[in-house]
């Protein structure tokens, strides 16, 4: 393709996000990295939740810093030095966040000079942003060309990312893409949590993803092994198909979001436990 | 596929509307009305007023379910739409 821009190469840096904290930001970059990195692509992850480093432990790669994104921009060691790179996937890299800094320690526009370096390099860089909507927000979106935004389907969770998608708009970014984590079908088939549909009817922004609610994401992230290279979670299997999808597949939304005849009652039916007691289900919530 | 087919219910039949009662829904509803604020900067009085408006304007011609009125803003590129769904019961009739 022509590259009028001189300053970029083809890597996309995409960051991702959500304003409210805990909705699954860092294990979202982990694993989407992974995947990515699993389908081929060079993958950088940056940290940019500089005083809370998490991404690091995340990928079980916490013994192996030695130098930071803040180093990185005070030119206290050369990009490379601080680049990690993974231990199963020698095309995946991560560049840690600083642990004893605060968020001013960089600034936007070190940011946008550190993506435009790291594009000629490559296929992807994907950037863990921050909680807030402050400072620490405001670099990770600085030289991004798009945003996921990373919801759970609660009341807090996505009244936050309205706000961030606002914000990202405003800062002239593209539309960013949402990502639904952390959803329980049989909560939603019992009309006790939002749906897919619900969700996206109030953002009214693309969805590039559903997670379920699955505890695999527990024990890999207790053993520092991304689900998304577990063939057997159902999370990674999620994570694998935003990776997919990030790169232009077309993949079915793997998680129905409003199960029709309630996802317990079938396992225990298969599983012949229980008769049509066991689990009071009404319709799904979406309408 | 089979399986996840069968638990997740791929093709099976229709669920039956929503119950107001049930959370997922009473969560959707105080969302709209709370980013309804946080985006037209729009207090609940002065919703309630518009509602109370939508209502009055609109009985003039229609019998309205006025319990049923849902007010919506939703979000696209050109910026917030203000949606109001009021059902109606039946057409009040053409003046004589």
């Amino acid at each position: 393709m022509g590259e009028t821009d001189q300053r970029r190469g083809s890597g996309r840096v995409v960051t991702i996000t959500s304003g409210k904290g805990g909705v699954g930001k860092t294990t979202t970059t982990a694993n989407v990295g992974a995947a990515l990195a699993d389908r081929g692509k060079s993958v950088v992850l940056i940290d940019a939740d500089i005083g809370l480093r998490n991404l690091d432990i995340v990928l079980g790669l916490e013994n192996r810093i030695v130098y930071d994104l803040v180093d990185v921009v005070e030119g206290t060691c050369r990009l490379r030095q601080a680049m990690i790179r993974d231990k199963r996937l020698n095309n995946l890299h991560l560049i840690p966040a600083a642990q004893t800094r605060d968020k001013e320690a960089v600034s936007p526009e070190q940011m946008r000079t550190l993506c435009n370096d790291l594009r000629q390099q490559f296929d992807f860089i994907l950037i863990d942003s921050p909680a807030g909507i402050e400072q620490g927000f405001r670099n990770a979106i600085a030289g991004a060309d798009e945003v996921l935004v990373v919801t759970n389907p609660e009341v807090s969770s996505v009244r936050d990312a309205d706000r961030i998608i606002g914000l990202v708009e405003a800062a002239e970014l593209p539309i960013p893409r949402l990502i639904i984590n952390r959803l329980n079908p049989l909560l939603v088939s019992r009309g006790d949590m939002m749906s897919m549909e619900d969700v996206t009817d109030i953002l009214s922004i693309p969805l590039v993803g559903i997670v379920p609610d699955d505890e695999s994401i527990v024990t890999s992230t207790n053993r520092g092994e991304p689900a998304a290279l577990n063939t057997q979670s159902r999370a990674g299997q999620a994570f694998r198909d935003i990776a997919a999808r990030l790169t232009g597949e077309d993949v079915p939304m793997a998680v129905q979001d409003e199960p029709k005849d309630g996802a317990l009652r079938r396992i225990l039916r298969m599983l012949k436990i229980g008769g049509n007691q066991a689990v009071p289900l009404r319709g799904g919530g979406t309408h | 596929m089979g399986f996840l087919n069968s638990v997740f219910g791929r093709g099976g039949k229709k669920s039956p509307p929503p119950s107001p009662h049930q959370s997922a829904h009473v969560a959707k509803q105080r969302l709209v009305e709370v980013l309804v604020q946080d985006h037209v900067k729009l207090t609940p009085d002065a919703l309630a007023a518009i509602r109370a408006d939508i209502i009055r304007s609109l009985s003039r011609h229609l019998d309205v379910d006025a319990d049923q009125l849902q007010i919506n803003i939703t979000r696209n590129e050109r910026g917030e739409n203000l949606v109001a769904n009021v059902p109606v019961r039946r057409s009040a009739g053409r003046r004589r």
